[in-house]
């Protein structure tokens, strides 16, 4: 028994986060996704902590442990040395690795996070690439950033970046050799198996939910990241 | 010894080197400020005559994706030594981050091979395993910021225009912000903690500006990282923003 709560105990951040918390309720005071949405840290430590595996099995199958926005302003508060936090990281990881984050709809979206920063980094080598981010995915980025993107090889070049050129500097073209490494490293150490299990589970989500699965932006993307 | 509550950011100091620097370039700043980061190693470079080498193999961190609840640890930390390895390569041991996310990764990431070492020889052996490469952790990690802390007298002295109105002498008005992983994670690693930070309120100090406080001062943007990554989700950081900055509007702040 308690087998969910022993694969918890494999994580270090499991152990670094969880000593020994008395329901104060500091974290949640001063937890900026509390304020906005119903999620609480104090309820998820205070239900990790009492080794149910049927209430650990209910928060991996819920949208609650997906809300954390990982500030970490819950590690710095806690009277006790504990972090909510880190504990919701292992948490996210258990999920994804029993395939119970297609339970929930805020942990269904994490194809979404998959396809857009997951795929980028091996693809360009940085989370984020000016040429995905693009106003109708991003409206409030605003008319300037519209602009801005419209006239990206002029302006970029103007502010003395190496936008796509081979040399060192600002949004310079990763090289083939370092995105090798990238990806040999994902394959080494998880990561690979993380995004492949990640689209796996979702394929399967996606023909119950009876909506178009390929990939990129097919129709069960917009739905998450959309909706 | 009782000390005032303005000045507990002075306990908190750290050793930032003083010159030799190997630059790790940020996701973030890159795209959405995209002069931003030739600035800093402009000034760098040339009005404070320091080396930072600017490494064309270096890559992301994985930060943003780690936070989001993508990257496997392991992962992470893999890619953050293979930085390190490369910062060895170059020649270079002291490490200056761009980013504040991949700041508090790398210094977690440090932290984590202090606290349980097997991570650290796990991490080795799939490096190696991977890309052949082989690292020494630097001996001096900072934040952009601190590097600009550390010489803000002497860009004080350099400095064509103060924070001050021209027309009446009174300071600028400023309020600061700084970035969650900067200090909330690992107090020790920050000027002046996680509760007076001071990397910047010091610049805004010796520059002759005014700094402003604010109850949310400390509080966090909202980027929430899965949270703005999602249309869907992204109400969780406009709320968190919007909340920020009705609070600077009766401030007035210049800056």
């Amino acid at each position: 028994m308690n087998e969910l709560y022993k694969e918890l105990g494999k994580d270090v951040r499991f152990i670094e986060g969880l000593k020994a918390c008395f329901n104060c309720g500091v974290c949640t005071a001063v937890c900026p996704a509390a304020e906005v949405t119903d999620y609480d840290p104090r309820i998820i430590v205070a239900t990790v902590q009492q080794k149910n595996d049927y209430e650990i099995e209910e928060l991996l199958k819920s949208d609650s442990i997906w809300r954390c926005g990982e500030c970490l302003s819950c590690k710095t508060r806690c009277p006790r040395g504990n972090v909510p936090g880190y504990i919701i990281q292992a948490l996210r990881a258990l999920s994804i690795e029993t395939g119970l984050f297609t339970e929930s709809e805020q942990g269904r979206k994490q194809l979404a996070v998959k396809r857009t920063v997951g795929d980028h980094i091996l693809k360009y080598g940085y989370c984020v690439y000016i040429d995905e981010v693009d106003n109708d995915m991003y409206p409030e980025q605003g008319p300037v950033w519209k602009w801005l993107r419209e006239n990206r090889e002029s302006m970029l070049e103007r502010l003395g970046t190496s936008y796509k050129t081979d040399k060192s500097g600002t949004l310079r073209k990763v090289s083939q050799e370092s995105l090798d490494d990238l990806k040999k490293i994902f394959d080494e150490t998880g990561g690979t198996k993380r995004l492949e299990k990640i689209e796996k589970d979702s394929c399967s989500k996606a023909k119950e939910l009876k909506i178009d699965f390929s990939e990129g932006k097919d129709e069960y993307f917009k739905y998450l990241y959309n909706e | 010894m009782n000390i005032r509550k303005n000045e507990i950011w002075s306990e908190y100091q750290k050793v930032i080197a003083d010159d030799h620097y190997y630059f790790g370039r940020s996701c973030i700043r890159q795209n959405f400020f995209p002069a931003a980061e030739n600035l800093y190693i402009d000034i760098l470079r040339n009005a404070l005559g320091k080396d930072i080498y600017d490494d064309a193999r270096q890559t992301t961190c994985t930060g943003i994706a780690y936070h989001s609840g993508l990257i496997p640890l392991e992962t992470t930390m893999t890619v953050i030594a293979r930085q390190f390895a490369l910062m060895n390569e170059a020649g270079y041991e002291n490490f200056v981050v761009s980013c504040v996310t991949s700041f508090g990764l790398y210094v977690e990431t440090l932290q984590t091979w202090k606290h349980f070492p097997e991570t650290e020889q796990k991490t080795r052996e799939a490096l190696n395993r991977a890309t052949g490469m082989n690292f020494s952790v630097p001996k001096n990690l900072v934040h952009a910021s601190d590097v600009i802390y550390k010489f803000r007298k002497i860009i004080a002295e350099k400095m064509k225009f103060r924070l001050v109105n021209q027309n009446t002498g009174e300071p600028l008005k400023v309020v600061d912000h700084i970035g969650c992983h900067y200090a909330k994670i690992f107090p020790q690693e920050g000027i002046g903690g996680a509760e007076y930070p001071h990397v910047l309120a010091g610049l805004i100090d010796e520059w002759g500006g005014l700094q402003v406080d604010y109850p949310e001062r400390r509080h966090c943007c909202g980027f929430g990282f899965r949270q703005y990554l999602l249309k869907s989700n992204r109400g969780y950081s406009v709320s968190n923003s919007k909340r920020n900055l009705i609070r600077w509007k009766p401030l007035s702040p210049i800056l």
